[in-house]
């Protein structure tokens, strides 16, 4: 399977070569980087829910506080999220009545970011580690830079949703400019050629009860 | 060969960048915009190993991970001044943030339980752990953050593209037959006679395997 896979890879020339990564390191990285923002974007989004949650039990039974977790949960969240955000709750999106751990344009830029990674698959671009032209990340990134300067200066009243909606943007065009880097990341380290992949691909793995499958004698 | 240039100077520069940014008291509310300043020291880390490799293109995989040492260097370096300052100054207001937390909080246990914790903050042994947690915290955004400047800046910095990766084969096993099986004959000898002749040990005009009518040989 390695050989078939490395023969496929060199018979479309060098200058393609370098250009892609297997296809089962792509999917890896992309399932954990997909794993890692829904995590990262649930957190934000789960600390009004939690708060809200919280509020509605002790409102109901005044005597029971529920326990530390309860209260210390989106407290914890709230001070990591505060690390990369400001999270003025005028700025930012409400949920069950409490602003989310992120301002408005975080959030738009996180979902945005999540929404393309579940459409990048799509573009046939999975494998590939080479990035896109750049004029696209720039024109992504022109609306949230007007939108944030316009509402700096007073030149017009900016939203929320204006916000969101920017910040989307910019988050969805970034997916095709980081995931290749990723990928090459990952394909460094754990693909067949990289330092952990040769260990993985060793004939060590390839024997006995160690076999694996996919490997280079491993067929 | 050409050796690829060293990653160790752009990311101490980088590092130092994003380091000194993000230590400033006022001047780290940047970070508050997505771990700017970690964006940014990322991204110049890439600038840097782009000017400093003439010959080939920096590939994404490069970026990510002088971007993550940069992210690194940062954090060392938010270690020995930030730490510092935010003991001396960031301690009172992570004890205000956590009151104005407690007030939110509408349960009167918690809240007590909060201003307890935010008066820990002030004193010295309790500081200094919650300073070592924030460093920590810190550190992952740093290096995750600076990963992600790494990939923008070589986006945004790197022009060349489609060029062979260097060295012989690009880093890939050179060409051969797969495991198992003998190498056959060089490209463009045959594998047969020629045309019109007979084959190698067999009489001219007999059939090979014997005569008309024998018994074959080794029946």
């Amino acid at each position: 399977m390695y050989d078939s896979d490395f023969r496929r890879r060199r018979s479309l020339g060098p200058s393609v070569l370098h250009m892609h990564s297997e296809k089962r390191t792509a999917v890896f990285t992309y399932l954990v980087v997909l794993l890692l923002c829904i995590a990262w974007l649930g957190g934000a989004v789960l600390v009004p829910i939690l708060e809200a949650a919280r509020a509605a039990q002790v409102a109901a039974a005044p005597g029971n506080s529920g326990g530390p977790g309860w209260w210390m949960a989106p407290l914890l969240l709230r001070a990591a999220y505060h690390m990369v955000c400001h999270q003025i709750p005028e700025r930012s999106v409400w949920l069950d009545g409490r602003p989310m751990a992120v301002c408005a344009r975080c959030f738009g830029i996180y979902f945005g970011y999540l929404l393309g990674l579940i459409v990048y698959p799509f573009s046939g671009r999975l494998a590939r580690v080479d990035n896109p032209r750049r004029i696209g990340l720039i024109l992504a990134l022109v609306p949230l830079g007007v939108d944030f300067i316009g509402g700096y200066t007073g030149l017009f009243h900016n939203s929320a949703t204006s916000r969101v909606i920017t910040g989307m943007i910019a988050g969805g065009a970034g997916v095709p400019y980081t995931m290749p880097g990723l990928v090459s990341t990952a394909d460094t380290l754990l693909g067949s050629t990289g330092a952990l992949g040769r260990i993985r691909h060793s004939r060590l793995f390839s024997h006995g009860s160690l076999a694996i499958s996919g490997g280079p004698t491993g067929e | 060969m050409v050796e690829k240039p060293s990653k160790l100077v752009p990311a101490l520069i980088g590092g130092a960048v994003l380091g000194l940014l993000s230590s400033i008291p006022l001047v780290n509310i940047g970070n508050y915009c997505c771990c700017l300043w970690v964006l940014l020291g990322g991204a110049l880390a890439s600038y840097m190993l782009i000017g400093r490799s003439p010959m080939f293109p920096v590939r994404s995989g490069d970026g990510a991970a002088v971007g993550a040492l940069a992210g690194l260097v940062g954090s060392l370096i938010f270690l020995v001044l930030g730490i510092p300052l935010f003991l001396l100054l960031g301690g009172a207001n992570m004890a205000g943030t956590l009151e104005s937390v407690s007030r939110s909080v509408n349960d009167p246990e918690a809240a007590r339980t909060i201003r307890e914790f935010a008066r820990m903050f002030q004193s010295g042994g309790g500081g200094i752990v919650m300073a070592l947690l924030v460093w920590l915290f810190n550190s992952i955004f740093y290096v995750v953050f600076g990963m992600l400047g790494g990939l923008i800046g070589v986006s945004l910095f790197e022009k060349r593209k489609g060029q062979p990766p260097p060295g012989p084969g690009g880093g890939y096993p050179p060409p051969g037959p797969p495991y198992g099986q003998p190498p056959g004959p060089p490209y463009g000898q045959p594998q047969g006679p020629p045309y019109g002749q007979p084959p190698p040990g067999a009489p001219y005009g007999q059939p090979p395997g014997g005569p008309y009518g024998g018994t074959p040989p080794g029946r």
